[in-house]
């Protein structure tokens, strides 16, 4: 058996709405050396891969591999209440995952542990060409602001010193963002590149931007896009087909 | 019906050869629902069998106008208002049949079916019976002929102010109708997905959803016709694609072709999950369709994880999603779906959405067109079967574009999904 104690149920709940987008059943492979999530949408657009280290958690006793399958939508429903500084705890065993939110009361759900096929996804080993170090509300406001006119986001670094992210449909929005502005604090251009991805699959991890201060985004010509989100400790990376249009 | 703008002496010459380029015959389906209402117009009293019909009107919600319909002929007259039946008929016939419905109707609070009412308990006889019922209606006036049409419910005919409801006949009520009418305590939703299973025509659900005879007790109320046919198409085709994700997924590509009366309809069955889109595309001159010259089209589609908006295109988007997913359900597989219709000119009257499920039913018995591995060859047919060309097609096609433009991640990082 495993018990693990997340002190902030509110991030807990975001990763799970975001997951919920993506995929019906969620395995967390739980194992000595931290806490691992991938999945890939239904449409095999997009591939997202979470882990969280044991030091991200203020109790982790996992003596070995357990793997934890639980289905997003039931997940999401009992975490729509919890407020901040609740702390989510979770226990696994064979049959039963428990699941114990605590703040002033401390509630209890008790789930069959659901048998969720992981998927065996290699360690992807993409290069990339362009990769931008940037604040988060930066790519929300681009996602936001895209999703206004059409259903395409074309990001494009022309040189080492600037990055556009356009919102592309009827007509074009355009933010631009340039080296060194506090914004966009670093960025490294080994060729100039410009592709396009799908907001929709966009949309789906913009929650993320409000657990995350920092994101990597890394993406070469009409190749993946991948995005990489620092949650303090742990990281969520998101990758995602580009579009070709 | 003053909207022809035909050429009188075109008629005189063509006598329903259908050389105006309508799809049906606007004279002889007058013609043919004037003389069965010869009998009627000028009484205020009606003797027919109602088929069973009932309509619910949605004006004034929540306080309706409600009423049965009937012809003024006895004996099986099932098919005056039995949708699943009509697309073997012509569409003159269908109009006939409709335009010679009567309604006598009343205006009464939808919380009616909660509290009691005699004149509603009157009507749960003759729309619980699966078989026609003798009704007598008398009527404050002679009903007007007047004939409505709307792009939900089918065509409707004459209406006029109810007084009294006679109900002449005994009703037969089948069983499971009997049984979920009776049960206060089983959800409306699971009354609809259960008497589906028993086999009872969709469009007779729809009817019997509509006067409040399902659901919780304490919220049984009327519904408006128009609503309760999206409601009841929306909830059996959620359940049925519940269902369906759990199945495989289809092997190759089939595509589904059928003309019916200057309608085109074409289904794309596409391997991979469930997701299903839902395009019309209205001619100049079509009933949806005033501009004179721009062919109008609309889209709306669904991811695997379904919708959380009403589509704007309507109605119609369940009806056919509906019968998308009966096929799929009974071929116990999933895939990503693209249904697409084509509207010319000449079919310029609203005729329900039961046009749309019935057509798409139809289409989804007969044999695919064309079974393939390669999706050039369907855009291919596409292009060569429709009028709007394939083009315009996929630049207003989600999931087409979909299919074609988004690659797989997997593609990427070389990875196999067990």
């Amino acid at each position: 058996m495993a018990r693990i104690s997340y002190p902030e149920a509110k991030y807990m709940r975001t990763i799970i709405e975001v997951l919920g987008k993506l995929i019906d059943e969620v395995a967390f492979r739980i194992t000595p050396d931290g806490v691992y999530v991938k999945a890939i949408d239904a449409a095999r657009v997009a591939l997202i891969d979470i882990f969280l280290p044991p030091t991200a958690f203020i109790e982790y006793e996992v003596p070995e591999e357990v793997i934890a399958g639980l289905s997003t939508a039931n997940l999401a429903k009992l975490l729509k209440k919890v407020k901040k500084g609740d702390k989510f705890v979770m226990e696994v065993d064979e049959e039963n995952v428990k699941i114990i939110i605590e703040s002033t009361i401390r509630r209890t759900y008790r789930f069959r542990n659901l048998e969720v096929t992981v998927p065996e996804i290699p360690e992807a080993q993409l290069e990339f060409n362009v990769e931008a170090h940037l604040l988060v509300d930066v790519i929300r406001h681009a996602i936001k602001d895209a999703e206004a006119v059409g259903d395409l986001l074309e990001i494009e670094a022309p040189d080492q010193e600037t990055l556009f992210m356009r919102g592309r449909g009827a007509s074009i929005t355009e933010t631009k963002l340039v080296k060194g502005s506090p914004a966009l604090m670093e960025l490294v251009v080994k060729e100039p590149s410009k592709s396009i991805y799908n907001l929709e699959y966009l949309k789906y991890i913009v929650n993320l931007t409000k657990i995350a201060e920092l994101a990597v985004l890394r993406f070469s010509s009409d190749m993946p896009l991948e995005l990489e989100f620092s949650l303090g400790e742990g990281r969520v990376k998101y990758l995602l087909a580009p579009a070709a249009v | 019906m003053s909207t022809f703008r035909i050429d009188p002496r075109l008629c005189a010459v063509c006598r329903g050869r259908g050389w105006c380029g309508l799809s049906y015959c606007p004279l002889l389906a007058k013609r043919i629902a004037s003389y069965k209402l010869k009998r009627v117009t000028g009484s205020r009293e009606l003797f027919g069998s109602s088929p069973p019909s009932v309509f619910v009107g949605r004006y004034g919600y929540p306080v309706v106008n409600i009423g049965p319909s009937a012809p003024p002929v006895t004996g099986d007259t099932s098919i005056y208002d039995l949708p699943e039946k009509w697309i073997d008929l012509k569409l003159e016939d269908i109009l006939g049949y409709r335009w010679s419905l009567i309604t006598g109707s009343r205006r009464i609070d939808v919380d009616a079916p909660r509290r009691g009412d005699s004149f509603l308990d009157k009507i749960y006889e003759v729309v619980l019976s699966i078989k026609p019922v003798d009704v007598e209606l008398i009527l404050e006036k002679p009903p007007r002929p007047v004939i409505s049409f709307s792009e939900y419910e089918p065509p409707q005919g004459p209406r006029a102010p109810l007084e009294k409801v006679r109900v002449v006949a005994n009703p037969r009520i089948p069983k499971p109708i009997d049984r979920v009418y009776n049960d206060f305590d089983l959800k409306a939703s699971d009354a609809i997905i259960l008497l589906y299973r028993e086999g009872i025509p969709v469009s007779m659900i729809q009817k019997i959803l509509s006067i409040g005879a399902v659901g919780y007790y304490r919220y049984r109320r009327l519904v408006p016709t128009r609503w309760s046919i999206t409601a009841v198409d929306s909830t059996i085709s959620e359940y049925l694609i519940d269902k369906i994700k759990n199945y495989q997924e289809i092997n190759n590509i089939m595509v589904f072709l059928r003309r019916f009366y200057d309608n085109l309809f074409i289904v794309v069955f596409y391997p991979g999950k469930w997701s299903y889109e839902w395009m019309e595309a209205w001619w100049p001159g079509s009933t949806w369709n005033p501009s004179p010259s721009e062919v109008v089209v609309e889209a709306d589609h669904e991811e695997y994880g379904g919708r959380t908006t009403y589509p704007e295109i309507g109605g119609c988007y369940y009806a056919s999603r509906l019968a998308v997913a009966e096929y799929l359900y009974r071929i116990k597989r999933q895939a990503t779906v693209i249904a697409l219709r084509e509207i010319y000119p000449g079919f310029n009257l609203p005729i329900g959405v039961w046009f749309v499920r019935e057509n798409l039913r139809a289409l989804l018995k007969s044999k695919p067109i064309l079974v393939t591995s390669d999706f050039r060859e369907v855009l291919e047919l596409i292009d060569r079967e429709t009028k709007l060309g394939v083009k315009k097609w996929v630049e207003k096609s989600y999931l087409l574009r979909k299919i074609l433009y988004y690659k797989s991640i997997l593609e990427y990082i070389g990875a196999s999904e067990k």
